[in-house]
């Protein structure tokens, strides 16, 4: 009986999201800025806690690799985490598993800034952080000071 | 025959208008606590309720403003500016409007067992809330709460809340 059972809102968000890009196989790399946790749920896909994605600027589609990613929850319990070459950066439940709510701090290169407002319940930044700024939504999340080279390491 | 009309209304009015009245006459005016004190309680209340990912949405019935969580004008971005007057109004708008029967009725009573309200029972957590406990009888953010609808806004207890939120 269970494995008829669906859930259409998330079947409509997964459907919202498109298709994947064909230059990028699955995996770490994939989907950047989007609201990870809509698949990764440990059913549809492998089971994360907290994920997002790291940008240059607020304007910028241009990420930033390497990225040191401090959340602290409730409880006191502090997890650190990096982008990878794509921004992207992701948690697993058996790494961290955040009581609510969760501060979240990202730093690169000594330069640390404060996410302003707490976590309360959502683990993908993109939920809250969407491409466009605008009345729901503090736009992508970005780490303006940094000034390293760039230039893309992706495979 | 005029004094027969008079006659008439004297004694047909009343009955029409019985017919209609309900057996017992509700209040004529649900109280509300203070709009203008909201917000200092607003202010407590904001990142522990009122984020992008709380009630911060539309989607939910309780929907709160504010400068770092969800905007009501197009132009404005979370995170940018103050929190607006026209905001404070359409989160206290959303507050007094879920339960207005027992609002009244806790603000009648001087504020007496607040947790008559959702609102108050889901920030505590004493009820199902996604959001877990929010704040915790007798601390500041609950006495903030309580006190407004008791009409005696603690805004001590508030700005306290509202500072120790930020750096939790």
């Amino acid at each position: 009986m269970g494995l008829g059972c669906t859930n259409p809102l998330q079947e409509d968000a997964i459907a919202a999201l498109g298709p994947e890009s064909p230059a990028i196989p699955l995996g770490p790399l994939h989907r950047p800025g989007q609201p990870c946790l809509v698949c990764h749920d440990g059913a549809e896909a492998t089971e994360l806690t907290v994920a997002g994605t790291i940008y240059e600027r607020a304007d910028s589609t241009t990420p930033i690799p390497d990225v040191l990613v401090h959340l602290v929850d409730a409880r006191g319990t502090a997890y650190v985490t990096a982008t990878n070459c794509a921004g992207n950066f992701f948690v697993r439940p058996g790494d961290f598993s955040p009581e609510y709510p969760m501060r979240v701090s990202i730093e690169r290169d000594g330069f640390r800034q404060e996410m302003e407002s707490p976590v309360n319940g959502e683990g993908s930044c993109a939920v809250c952080h969407t491409t466009k700024p605008g009345p729901r939504s503090a736009g992508r999340v970005f780490l303006l000071s940094v000034a390293a080279n760039l230039e893309d390491r992706c495979p | 025959m005029r004094r027969m009309l008079l006659s008439l209304s004297r004694f047909v009015l009343p009955v029409l208008v019985g017919a209609c009245a309900p057996e017992a006459e509700p209040a004529d005016v649900l109280l509300v606590p203070s709009r203008a004190t909201y917000p200092s309680v607003g202010g407590a209340l904001e990142y522990r309720c009122a984020t992008l990912d709380c009630h911060g949405k539309p989607e939910r019935n309780l929907r709160l403003y504010g400068s770092s969580g969800m905007r009501l004008l197009a132009d404005d971005v979370p995170g940018d500016g103050e929190t607006t007057e026209a905001e404070h109004d359409a989160s206290y708008r959303s507050v007094i409007g879920l339960e207005p029967e027992v609002l009244s009725l806790v603000c009648e009573e001087g504020g007496r067992a607040p947790e008559r309200l959702s609102l108050v029972r889901k920030a505590r957590g004493e009820e199902a809330h996604k959001g877990g406990a929010r704040i915790v009888p007798g601390d500041d953010a609950d006495r903030c709460l309580t006190s407004w609808l008791s009409a005696a806004t603690d805004k001590d207890a508030c700005a306290r809340a509202a500072e120790d939120q930020g750096s939790e």
